[in-house]
């Protein structure tokens, strides 16, 4: 147990060596509460690195690689630093020692700590592969040996929660089940941290109740306190997305373009963890054009961010993935390479030659889906019958999404008077709505007709965003809508 | 205009605080009985029949490992072969999957008991499941279901599938019982038992034999000298 114990606190101590690097406009408390991300970010980077070039996982391996990353990132920040004029030891400087840095490590080693005595996980039939695919690397399997349905275990189940449960083995840990719930309450304190600064003017007391009722809400709203201690990728890529849309919210309130960076590392990010993101990406890409306007540079470098995440890996499991293989197949895979290729490219030109289109690219994209929808039955009834039964009857109309789905209702009849009061919080509407008729159409189109479809855990990724678009607005009601939000 | 603003947000936020952990748990424990109820109300049976479809989420009743009992000595045979520490992750691991819903738990606790106990003693691992192309495969009174899964759990141990008759007769069963050196229980009544070889030897290759809801990984010499 204490080896697992060990495993949490390095995924801190790593994400804490990048974080000093990278989106230094942010304020040290973001900072301190995204190192976990980091850290789960970059350990998979490096077992992703090492599965392409067929070297063992090992630790030193793991360490060689990740110090070649910290390299490369620390002489970007040295040219970065030089065109600014700017010293770079001067952002090293009291990191480590400050107290913010030393207290959140601390409350991030007892949350671990917690989770890891308690000892209590909810494994279903998906996590045999995470264990299994873990348990193969750590013990010195590479691509070589050839594992069973190895397309499968490469699109589905390696990055990020199999190469997770790969280093637990290596750190001597048996299995992995402390992550997740550790992961999970760290980023609700995060989400909680931007609710704090984001929400609207409010007296003293009554902002602190307000937050107290939003942690509340999100922590024990079921779907997401299901997910707390399932073996699953789905948890993670909760995480990732909602958080990625909440930084496109905050850059949108601060205009700080550390936060559109964050947001695509996110992203690129969450595509690793499932490749289903792939789709979500474009999502996270169509609200972008709503917030960045006109700044191409802010585009491109979230277009290179997410690109140097998401592409190779995608490229590599290409290789290995047959046209006729059950789950992903190789078009499945080129075809979201190409979408996310070409809504880049659409991106820079409509920047360029016709702003407006690209400004209210959300809506416009949001009549596509929902005219492609429409017409399904003309090319796809039986796909249409599909998602009627397995997503709309038994998810959305079903005890499972019954009360959110409500609340998402709900708040469509004030949605025009908040936006008078805070345009920007329609990023929230857009993202839960969009996302569910992406997820509808994906149903409709991808042919799997089984009692275990997965839009069900899919639709999960959301939940956050729901609660935190309905306390947000909230507060806009009974506080002064923010106009400055510098600190962030 | 800001009153009936209000009015809604506090719809919206009770709606969430409705759908929370406490309540659903409540709902699962008298699932039958509110199904009941409701349903006794044609209006509501139709008007909720899908709120209510799958509203049963109790879990069916395992049966209880009443052949399984890990004896003091077993355990201390476990310790002896992997150290304490690792015997009460393994236990932890184990009480996590056999509670679980997962019906490939006893495939995966077939390679994680073989990788622990037998990793230096295996060559290949043998297994019958030749000619079925189901999702499960059943011997007797044990299911393994996508047994391809073992490979990634046994790793370096090698995995082949091989036509030969996995089913022990009850002479066989009985000999074999007697030299179980671990004995763990699975899930869904399985009993795991695992026949170390001549130590000494170099590394063999051992099979998956089966008497009803026993489970036997050992040597092919032990079969026939049993």
């Amino acid at each position: 147990m204490v080896n697992q114990l060990y495993f949490l606190i390095s995924v801190y101590l790593v994400g804490s060596f990048f974080s000093i690097l990278l989106f230094k406009n942010l304020k040290p408390s973001v900072r301190y509460f995204v190192t976990p991300l980091l850290g789960v970010s970059f350990l998979s980077f490096s077992v992703g690195c090492l599965i392409v070039f067929h070297v063992p996982v090992k630790l030193v391996s793991v360490f060689v690689i990740l110090l070649i990353l910290w390299l490369l990132l620390y002489y970007h920040s040295y040219f970065r630093a030089v065109e600014e004029e700017k010293g770079i030891l001067s952002d090293f400087k009291g990191y480590w020692s400050s107290k913010e840095f030393i207290s959140s490590l601390f409350l991030y080693s007892i949350i671990a700590t917690f989770f890891v005595f308690w000892g209590k996980s909810s494994p279903g039939s998906d996590s045999t592969q995470f264990e299994g695919i873990g348990r193969f690397l750590g013990n010195g399997g590479t691509l070589k040996d050839q594992p069973p349905y190895l397309a499968f275990l490469l699109n589905g189940r390696l990055l990020v929660v199999g190469a997770m449960h790969c280093l637990n083995r290596i750190y001597g840990g048996y299995s992995l089940y402390a992550l997740n719930p550790t992961i999970l309450i760290w980023s609700l304190g995060f989400f909680t941290l931007l609710f704090r600064d984001l929400m609207g003017d409010l007296p003293r007391e009554r902002k602190y109740i307000l937050i107290g009722l939003f942690f509340l809400a999100m922590f024990l709203c079921k779907n997401f306190f299901t997910q707390i201690f399932l073996i699953h990728s789905n948890a993670f890529a909760m995480i990732y997305f909602s958080l990625a849309i909440i930084c496109l919210y905050s850059f949108s309130k601060s205009v700080n373009e550390s936060w559109l960076t964050l947001g695509s590392f996110l992203m690129g990010t969450a595509t690793l963890i499932r490749i289903d993101m792939l789709i979500f990406s474009l999502l996270y890409f169509v609200l972008f054009a709503s917030v960045v306007d006109s700044d191409q540079s802010a585009l491109r470098k979230s277009w290179a961010v997410f690109f140097l995440i998401s592409v190779p890996w995608r490229l590599f499991t290409l290789y290995y993935t047959p046209f006729n293989v059950f789950y992903v197949n190789a078009s499945h895979i080129i075809l979201l390479l190409i979408a996310n290729i070409g809504l880049a490219l659409f991106s820079f030109f409509a920047q360029k030659k016709m702003l407006n289109l690209f400004r209210n690219l959300p809506l416009l994209c949001s009549v596509g889906i929902f005219t492609l929808i429409f017409l399904s039955p003309l090319f796809r009834p039986e796909g249409l019958q599909l998602a009627w039964e397995v997503f709309i009857k038994h998810r959305l109309l079903g005890q499972d999404w019954l009360f959110l789905f409500t609340a998402m209702i709900v708040m469509l009849f004030v949605t025009p008077k908040m936006k008078e009061k805070d345009t920007n919080i329609t990023l929230f509407e857009y993202s839960s709505w969009l996302y569910i008729f992406l997820l509808t159409l994906m149903v409709i189109m991808y042919d799997y007709a089984e009692k275990d479809h997965s839009a069900g855990r899919i639709l999960n990724h959301i939940v956050p965003l729901v609660v935190f678009w309905v306390f947000l607005s909230f507060s806009h009601v009974i506080g002064e809508s923010k106009k400055e939000f510098q600190n962030i | 205009m800001k009153k009936t603003l209000l009015i809604i947000h506090i719809i919206a936020i009770t709606v969430i605080f409705a759908d929370n952990i406490v309540l659903f748990q409540f709902l699962k424990k008298n699932s039958n009985y509110i199904k009941d109820k409701i349903s006794s109300v044609e209006f509501l049976r139709k008007f909720t029949s899908t709120v209510i479809r799958d509203f049963d989420y109790r879990k069916p009743e395992l049966p209880a490992n009443e052949n399984c009992l890990e004896n003091e000595k077993m355990i201390e045979n476990i310790i002896d072969s992997i150290g304490e520490k690792r015997f009460q992750q393994q236990e932890l691991f184990f009480e996590n999957y056999r509670e679980s819903g997962s019906i490939l738990s006893n495939t995966i606790f077939l390679g994680d008991l073989v990788h622990e106990f037998m990793a230096s003693m295996v060559d290949t691992l043998f297994l019958p499941f030749v000619g079925s192309v189901e999702y499960c495969y059943n011997i007797m009174d044990t299911q393994w279901c996508q047994y391809q899964s073992i490979h990634i759990y046994v790793f370096p141990i090698k995995v082949r599938l091989f036509d030969y008759n996995p089913q022990l007769s009850t002479r066989q069963y009985l000999e074999l019982k007697k030299s179980a050196n671990v004995r763990i229980c699975g899930k869904e009544g399985i009993v795991f038992n695992l026949l170390f070889g001549n130590k000494a030897d170099s590394r063999q290759p051992y099979y998956l034999f089966v008497y009803e809801n026993e489970a036997f990984v050992c040597t092919g010499d032990l079969i026939r000298s049993g």
